[in-house]
């Protein structure tokens, strides 16, 4: 990596567009994931990327360099979320699921067979995850995928960290049975 | 050799440890004692690894503490994590040595703790970097935080039905004290102002219009420090007409406050969360 997030943030502070555009690429993957993981349609996790991003720049100043920018910043993506689900509660959802899950970024594969290979696997875990009940999902996203510490999603979700532990391992064991329902290879 | 002594010594008898004179006492003690005999044939016997019944340690544990596999799941995803004591590791491990379908399941785990973290991040596309940009960078340079704050509360303010009614109170007030009344320091003004425009209608000659403006400019000047120089004067006398100004405009600003204040609650939870979010 290049710039650590500090002095790009500084950078973007002081108006460096150049320094902006790098923090929306360096952020555009993470706060995409987590957009389609509580939308779970495409076109409304991009609209919803779109907006996190104005609003990410709108409150550069608020932030404080004390704290870490990226759970910031998926604390913020996830507020946007749900408050746009509550709003589109109304009216019912156009599509359901359409999120492509072989769409990639993070997948630094060397072969044509590594990237197959890792697709697939991505796949499965989509596949496996999109029947759990949204708390399981969610704590799974949270915790597993985005790497939050336990402390910063307890904060989050308003519970004890103890909670978040249990809550977490229980959704590890049933994914893992899920997934071995739809591959029984997996892991061996 | 008595029974005892000889039962005591069945141990070294067996692995060949005894001296070559206890050897001979302890053989002539079993040609005479067929119950010291029967003894030695059992204990060669039971040294003899003998491998117990497959279905012995599930039925023990069955009639006991019952099966240790769900125990063993509540630590695994521990176990994965290197988060265990070492005595509870040696436990799973232990477990899942024996466990075929706890083996499975933590190889699962495994492989679930090193496939989801690459699930972070995902494409948006390439469209997403420049629909951001379009929406933030081509503004104007990045407004102070008070300036932002400042903007935000005018919104909101703006935002409420009786603000016409409002601004035009409040504007009302400013002018009277500006011009309406008898003393006001701007009370002449609009009149010089008329006697330009007559001028200028009455197509004078160019540069005589332009001589007109430093004097007008003086004047207003003039008016102006004389206006600074008023307040000042009211303010340290306090009298009453300017107490009783004050007040009113002191219940419309309380207005203005209290509008601040309930707009401020009408946002929802999850965007005031978020707010506070920000300012830990
Ligand atoms: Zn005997
Ligand atoms: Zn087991």
């Amino acid at each position: 990596m290049l710039l650590d997030d500090a002095t790009l943030l500084e950078r973007c502070r002081q108006g460096d567009d150049l320094a902006w555009e790098g923090l929306v690429r360096r952020f555009q993957g993470r706060v995409y994931s987590v957009a389609c993981h509580y939308m779970r349609n495409a076109e409304e996790a991009r609209d919803v990327a779109q907006e996190v991003f104005v609003r990410i720049y709108e409150r550069l100043e608020a932030f404080h360099g004390d704290q870490t920018f990226l759970p910031w910043v998926l604390r913020l993506s996830r507020n946007i979320c749900i408050d746009t689900l509550r709003r589109q509660k109304a009216r019912p959802r156009a599509t359901e699921a359409d999120v492509d899950p072989t769409a990639q970024l993070a997948s630094p594969a060397r072969t044509p067979e590594e990237a197959s290979a890792a697709r697939s696997a991505r796949d499965l875990l989509y596949r496996a995850m999109d029947r759990m009940s949204d708390a399981d999902r969610e704590i799974l996203m949270l915790k597993e995928i985005q790497g939050l510490k336990v402390e910063e999603i307890a904060l989050l979700l308003k519970v004890p960290t103890g909670t978040v532990k249990s809550r977490c391992n229980r959704a590890r064991l049933d994914l893992a049975e899920r997934v071995r329902r739809l591959d029984p290879s997996y892991g061996a | 050799m008595a029974c005892r002594t000889f039962g005591e010594r069945l141990d070294d008898l067996l692995e060949g440890r005894l001296s070559p004179a206890d050897r001979r006492a302890a053989d002539e003690h079993l040609r005479s004692c067929a119950g010291c005999r029967e003894l030695k044939s059992l204990v060669a016997e039971a040294s003899v690894p003998v491998t117990p019944p497959a279905d012995l340690l599930g039925a023990v544990l069955a009639r006991t503490s019952g099966s240790a596999c769900g125990s063993a799941r509540t630590r695994l995803c521990d176990h994965i994590d290197r988060l265990l004591a070492p005595a509870d590791d040696d436990l799973v491990r232990m477990h899942l040595d024996a466990c075929g379908e706890c083996a499975g399941l933590a190889a699962r785990l495994a492989r679930l703790a090193a496939d989801l973290p690459p699930l972070a991040e995902r494409d948006p596309g390439p469209r997403l970097v420049d629909e951001v940009l379009a929406r933030t960078s081509r503004r104007p340079a990045l407004p102070s935080r008070r300036a932002a704050r400042f903007a935000a509360v005018w919104r909101r303010l703006a935002h409420r039905p009786r603000i016409a009614w409002e601004g035009a109170y409040v504007g009302s007030i400013i002018m009277v004290v500006l011009f309406g009344a008898a003393n006001a320091p701007f009370a002449d003004v609009p009149g010089r102002a008329l006697v330009v425009v007559r001028a200028v209608q009455e197509s004078l000659p160019a540069d005589a219009a332009r001589g007109e403006v430093p004097r007008i400019r003086l004047a207003v000047l003039s008016r102006w420090n004389a206006a600074r120089a008023l307040t000042s004067n009211l303010e340290r006398r306090s009298s009453a007409a300017w107490d009783g100004l004050k007040k009113e405009l002191g219940t419309v600003w309380g207005r203005f406050a209290s509008g601040k204040a309930t707009s401020g609650t009408n946002r929802t939870a999850d965007t005031n969360e978020a707010d506070r979010g920000d300012e830990r």
